[in-house]
């Protein structure tokens, strides 16, 4: 590859990156301002991905970096007109060609990045940054509610897609789905709309045999000593596969089907 | 030879040409690139404007020879391009070709316009092939070749005009004006006190880095960009039928950026600028513009029809 190939190349991939860089920042800019909007007026983190990321595909994608090269020749004067003739002629090889490629190499020594970052631009847009998300931090923690509410919460977006978030009701999820009628067991589905405020609950005893409310002392057990059967007795020497007498083995059934009782 | 070596000779080129043309930059500058082009120029102007001199002047500087043909309703092709003579020299009768004045290296063709159409496309022919046909017989003319052919434009009585397509093969149509007051004053110092002969001129060029010059003008290279102006520039002169009723053809594209390019290079510059193509347009196009019927009504020229599409 020629010297002033790659040297195009390089400036053409610093110019790209920069405009790449410039493009995220405002994306980020407006993410955070939309971020702000939704803890404002309650509604998904889902709906301010959409604009941010919307806005970063097409400026990347429709707006591309044209011109590339007038844009370096405006800012280096000793370039003017020569960077575009020498790419526009990379592959040509004649002495005036040979020549104005070398001139242009040379005169590219003096092309900054700095000529194409607009410092008080991009002062500016990290400040609104750093103030929307200062804002944004400082709203949450005194947990400020505007009590705007436009309905466009989790449930709505995350129930018609079948997810459920985390701690969220498993009662709402797919009522529609379920077959037959369950009110008669978890209740009138209008009574299930309770609103904002706050309700007194009592929780009723259940009906059973075990009465709870009357608690007996500790009877205390010793569990040291068996409560075996007289007649029944082990040794080491007996073992697993000695014949036992019919009518030791008869008791000896019944002992374990008492424990098992 | 490098283009900064190319820039300071041109720059006593035309110190050494305005020892005999006073004034008159644009028109020097236009002839030469049309050399550098390898093209020939139409010269328009009235007489005693110097576009004799003028010729003279770059051939004597250039080391190039000169010949002069003068238009006239009686000239005839072989006097041009020359004629088979008997020769009785080696004691025996034989046809000889005798070369007429076109080969030269700088022609100079005085008021083409009283010339008969035979005699046009006689000079055309070798104008445009470089090369002169008499009987069976092809001559080829030595290179440089250039042709600066000349008209007034009064006393167009008995005149017979090129043809547009004619005048299409000439690169440039030089307008050539008075000179300004204190040119003029110099002009009377200089050739009322001695006679023009008497001025001697360096020889600064061969004809071989002419031959080079003029190759190197080729190798200049274009932006895209420059390309697609010039070719928009002549596309407009089509398209614009409130000023043009007849544009320019595609031929005046390729010699609208053979003449930047040569601009380019007379500047010492090894690249095609936007303003070598402004200036180069009217020279190109002003002779391949029929100006529209609403245009010559409102008095416009051919150049001011130019600038407005330049601007635009």
């Amino acid at each position: 590859m020629q010297i002033v190939e790659k040297a195009l190349k390089e400036l053409k991939n610093v110019m790209l990156l920069l405009h790449f860089g410039s493009r995220v920042i405002d994306s980020l800019l407006l993410f955070i301002f939309f971020l702000l909007l939704s803890i404002i007026f309650k509604f998904s983190w889902f709906y301010v991905l959409i604009p941010s990321i919307g806005y970063l595909i097409f400026s990347l994608v429709i707006s591309k970096v044209n011109n590339i090269y007038t844009k370096v020749e405006n800012k280096v004067p000793e370039l003017n007109e020569q960077l575009r003739t020498a790419a526009d002629n990379l592959y040509k090889s004649n002495p005036v060609v040979d020549s104005l490629k070398e001139d242009v190499v040379k005169n590219m020594k003096k092309v900054k990045t700095s000529y194409f970052i607009n410092e008080k631009i991009i002062g500016i847009k990290l400040l609104i940054l750093c103030g929307l998300s200062f804002l944004i931090v400082f709203l949450s923690f005194i947990n400020v509610n505007f009590d705007f509410d436009l309905g466009i919460g989790n449930e709505t977006i995350l129930n018609k897609i079948g997810i459920r978030n985390y701690g969220q009701d498993p009662v709402k999820l797919n009522f529609f789905l379920s077959e037959g009628n369950i009110s008669d067991i978890l209740g009138n589905k209008s009574i299930a709309e309770l609103g904002n405020k706050e309700l007194q609950l009592g929780i009723g005893q259940l009906q059973s045999d075990a009465d709870l409310s009357i608690v007996d002392g500790e009877s205390e057990l010793d569990f040291n000593q068996p409560n075996f059967p007289k007649e029944i007795y082990t040794s080491y020497d007996v073992s697993y596969n000695e014949k036992i007498d019919k009518e030791n083995q008869k008791v000896v059934k019944n002992y374990f089907d008492q424990i098992i009782r | 030879m490098n283009i900064e070596e190319i820039q300071k000779r041109f720059k006593t080129l035309y110190a050494e040409i305005g020892r005999s043309v006073i004034g008159q930059e644009e028109v020097v500058e236009q002839v030469l690139a049309g050399i550098l082009c390898n093209g020939h120029v139409y010269v328009e102007g009235y007489p005693g404007l110097a576009k004799t001199l003028l010729v003279k002047t770059l051939a004597n500087i250039l080391d190039l020879r000169f010949s002069r043909i003068q238009g006239t309703p009686d000239l005839l092709p072989s006097d041009i391009t020359g004629t088979y003579i008997i020769d009785e020299s080696k004691g025996k009768k034989e046809f000889k070709f005798q070369p007429g004045p076109i080969f030269s290296n700088i022609v100079l063709v005085d008021e083409i316009n009283r010339a008969t159409p035979k005699s046009h496309s006689a000079m055309l022919e070798a104008m445009q092939e470089r090369q002169v046909t008499v009987g069976n017989s092809t001559y080829k003319l030595e290179e440089p070749f250039f042709v600066l052919a000349t008209s007034n434009p009064i006393e167009l009585e008995g005149t017979f005009n090129l043809s547009e397509a004619q005048v299409d093969r000439f690169l440039f149509k030089i307008n050539i004006g008075y000179p300004k007051f204190d040119d003029e004053i110099k002009i009377v110092d200089m050739y009322a006190d001695k006679d023009p002969g008497e001025i001697k001129l360096r020889k600064l060029f061969s004809k071989d880095e002419i031959l080079k010059l003029q190759m190197l003008t080729r190798q200049v290279p274009v932006a895209n960009d420059m390309k697609k102006y010039a070719v928009e520039l002549v596309d407009s002169t089509r398209k614009n039928k409130t000023l043009i009723e007849y544009g320019a053809s595609p031929r005046a594209s390729i010699n609208l950026i053979l003449a930047a390019k040569a601009r380019a290079i007379m500047n010492g510059r090894k690249y095609v600028s936007k303003e070598d193509i402004n200036v180069m347009a009217h020279p190109v196009l002003r002779h391949r513009i029929i100006l529209s019927f609403e245009a010559e009504r409102q008095n416009i020229s051919e150049d001011e029809a130019i600038t407005k599409l330049i601007k635009k």
